[in-house]
């Protein structure tokens, strides 16, 4: 089996990123132009490869541009991370890209290179701080269930073009949903990223290519799937 | 004996006395306590009393002011005598000198004799008039007696009493004690070279046909004006001799004048960190529930300006220097110091007004260490700790954190959960970090309110624009039936509950929505603001 993601780097960060993707049983690849990283890494007992990402065709060896989906840019330098963004977004438009920034000022350099998601890590560790002061509670409910190891997951659901819910109201489908789920909204990817609850006054018409965020135990959101891949309606809507 | 017996029964009962202690209390606090606000309404009143004594000194002089300025006078003045009388009484305790002499003696079973002891109370007493502060009280006030009228200039002095008032002006007053040995030397050389020139000059001028150096007051005089670099140049050498000795001296001028200045300027310099230091503890003071923040690198300035935000009071405190000087720039309160140092915690109100403290310095053993300090200052307060390494986050809990937040690991998780499902965890980050208007928020159900014993589904949640995540039940009640609850550390947790869920005091229930709605909800069932504090306890 291919690999689907490459993890970019071998510093402390990357070999935490590349930790959490064995747990989760995803297969990736981890590489960096450091050789003295990358035996780090090795001693850590993961896979890693010394490549040099500077070099496209290296990068392709990897698999940007065929098998991988989504990487992540890791290294310690912005500028490397950048460089390496604009190079496998050139490579592969649908690449899905995350980087992390140092600088503040870089998160936008970043973005413009074609990363999808930048993560600042001090911003976030400071956004949790802040949190853990302020409402307790939710970050441990959160951090102990959905984040935590505990079968409770967020999860996305794409309409795809056969289903039965195109045209049809949310509020019908929440009628029609038996699983013990939430479902938390809708983000209609045509008109932006944002999320539209489901409690908001507006019924929203469902479309294909919408996007379901359910939060609930895997086999409640396995079923949900099942609902929404049906091609004709379920005999109570 | 009578005498003696009298005196100790007072000295004793005075020593057991409520009321006594009560208002020495008071006047300790109106006189004295640096961080009392009465104090400072004190010293406004005093101020103001000083300078307008002062200023009907000055308008005396040409004017005609009639009965009530020595009515102003003699209330001033009263005032005065009494406020120095207090502070000599508040000095020290006298009957307790008393008590335990007695004590002694009877310990040791030797005769008891009052005069000694008297003796010693008179001592301490004695002690403090001879403190610069009363002596400056003192001499606001004698001028006053008739007999003594020619001291009339020394009503001045009353000027000097504003040190006693205002903080800032005593620091002058310490900057030159603490530098009184450069200063003692510095004045040893001009006072030298002074004598010198004065002796040489007289020598060499005295004897000119046309002399303008007449005696030696007139060579002391041009000497210590040229030794200043004033030079009036009312008196000038005549003869070539006494003109090299004024090319040395304005030399030697030179020399004087800016070593004096460095002296007192790095004497300032160096007193600024304290004065500013001083300022921060006397604003925690005022505070309440302050947070400390312990490093001030990017973590720390992320913290610091959502703290800012929030109104909430903190103080940052880190070991650089450099850190401290961007965090002021930021407008925040800062100190430099070490946070491992007892002091310093304890000035910044650990376990007073500092409810909390913040380990976030990019170094795991200080965050140990201080976190260790602190457990152990003040056993109640919540720590929060950063740990970058793993192995760290077993040792943090084990110093005493109640919380450790480790970056790598919140980035990895973030990381990898967005690469699986990005909008999900898009819009989960969204909600739990509150940044689109869309709270996961907590409401208590508190006994007596309306939610209490209500079934789920009767809040009708839906009109209400709200969605029930789910409920926390502490371990201590009773757990709900048909439901598979997720275990927390002291909670279950029912993830979306049936309708038919029947709600306890104490539950939490976990809502999700917009502000406004959220806001509206917890109005409508008496609770403006959560009720949730922040856990003190570990957990």
């Amino acid at each position: 089996m291919k690999p689907r993601f490459a993890v970019f780097g071998c510093n402390p960060l990357a070999i935490e990123v590349a930790w959490r993707l064995s747990m989760a049983k995803t297969p990736f690849v981890m590489v960096d132009s450091d050789a003295a990283l990358v035996d780090a890494a090795n001693k850590e007992g993961l896979v890693a490869e010394l490549v040099d990402y500077t070099d496209d065709e290296a990068l392709r060896a990897v698999g940007i541009g065929s098998h991988i989906d989504g990487m992540f840019a890791l290294f310690t330098e912005d500028s490397e991370n950048v460089f390496l963004a604009i190079s496998a977004r050139a490579i592969d438009p649908n690449l899905r890209i995350v980087a992390v920034c140092q600088a503040p000022e870089a998160a936008r350099k970043l973005l413009a290179a074609g990363a999808d998601k930048v993560v600042d890590p001090y911003e976030i560790s400071g956004a949790r701080v802040h949190e853990l002061i302020e409402r307790p509670e939710v970050v441990d409910l959160l951090e102990q269930t959905v984040f935590g190891q505990q079968d409770l997951n967020a999860a996305e659901i794409t309409i795809p073009h056969h289903s039965w819910l195109h045209g049809v109201h949310l509020s019908v489908l929440r009628r029609v949903m038996t699983q013990n789920l939430i479902l938390l909204g809708v983000v209609d990817l045509e008109r932006g990223k944002e999320l539209i609850l489901s409690t908001r006054g507006i019924d929203h018409k469902l479309d294909y290519d919408d996007v379901l965020v359910v939060i609930g135990a895997r086999s409640d959101i396995d079923a949900f799937r099942g609902l929404i891949e049906r091609t004709s309606p379920p005999p109570d809507a | 004996m009578t005498l003696s017996a009298t005196l100790i029964r007072s000295a004793y009962r005075l020593q057991a006395s409520a009321r006594y202690a009560g208002i020495k209390g008071f006047f300790h606090k109106l006189l004295i306590d640096p961080r009392s606000h009465r104090r400072v309404v004190f010293d406004g009143v005093m101020i103001t009393l000083v300078l307008s004594s002062v200023f009907l000194l000055i308008y005396e002089v040409r004017h005609d002011v009639g009965a009530w300025a020595d009515g102003f006078e003699a209330f001033v003045v009263t005032v005065f005598i009494l406020e120095y009388l207090l502070r000599m009484w508040l000095h020290n305790d006298s009957h307790r000198i008393l008590i335990e002499h007695w004590e002694r003696a009877e310990l040791v079973g030797m005769r008891f004799h009052l005069a000694p002891v008297l003796w010693a109370m008179v001592k301490h007493k004695l002690a403090y008039m001879a403190t610069p502060m009363a002596i400056i009280d003192l001499l606001a006030i004698l001028p006053s007696y008739r007999p003594l009228r020619f001291l009339r200039i020394f009503l001045l002095f009353r000027l000097l009493k504003l040190f006693r008032y205002t903080r800032n002006l005593s620091v002058f007053g310490q900057v030159l004690v603490e530098k009184r040995f450069e200063l003692y030397t510095l004045s040893i050389f001009v006072g030298s070279v002074v004598l010198i020139a004065t002796v040489a000059m007289y020598l060499f001028e005295a004897e000119h046909p046309q002399p303008k150096v007449v005696s030696l007051m007139d060579a002391l005089y041009w000497a210590v004006i040229t030794i200043t670099t004033v030079g009036y140049g009312d008196i000038v050498p005549q003869t070539t001799e006494g003109r090299i000795v004024a090319m040395v001296l304005v030399f030697a001028g030179i020399a004087v004048i800016s070593f004096a200045t460095s002296i007192i300027v790095m004497a300032f310099h160096e007193k600024m960190r304290e004065l500013h230091d001083n300022r921060v503890f006397a604003e925690v003071e005022r505070s309440e529930d302050v947070t400390i923040v312990c490093g001030y690198g990017r973590i720390g300035q992320v913290v610091a300006k959502r703290l800012a935000a929030g109104r909430d009071a903190f103080v940052i405190v880190d070991r650089s220097p450099e850190a401290v000087e961007l965090a002021r720039r930021h407008g925040y309160q800062a100190v430099a110091g070490d946070a491992t140092d007892n002091t310093l915690l304890a000035n910044l109100g650990l376990g007073r007004q500092a409810s909390r403290i913040l380990c976030l310095t990019h170094d795991d053993v200080s965050n140990v260490y201080i976190t260790l300090t602190a457990r152990q200052a003040a056993p109640a307060i919540l720590i929060i700790s950063r740990a970058n390494k793993a192995e760290t986050v077993r040792k943090l809990t084990q110093a005493g954190a109640n919380h450790v937040v480790r970056p790598y690991e919140v980035v990895a998780r973030m990381a990898a959960e967005f690469i699986g499902q990005p909008v999900a965890f898009d819009a989960l980050y969204d909600v739990v970090t509150r940044a689109r208007g869309v709270h996961l928020e907590p409401v208590t159900v508190s006994p007596g309110s309306w939610l209490d014993a209500r079934r789920v589904g009767d809040i009708d949640l839906a009109a209400r624009h709200l969605m029930l995540f789910g409920v926390i039940r502490p371990h201590a009640s009773p757990a709900a039936d048909g439901h598979a609850p997720y275990e927390l550390r002291d909670a279950h947790f029912y993830f979306n509950p049936r309708p038919e869920f029947a709600l306890h005091v104490h539950d939490i229930l976990m809502l999700i929505g917009y502000e406004a709605s959220l806001f509206q909800f917890k109005k409508h069932v008496g609770q403006h603001r959560s009720a949730w504090k922040p856990r003190g306890q570990r957990g």
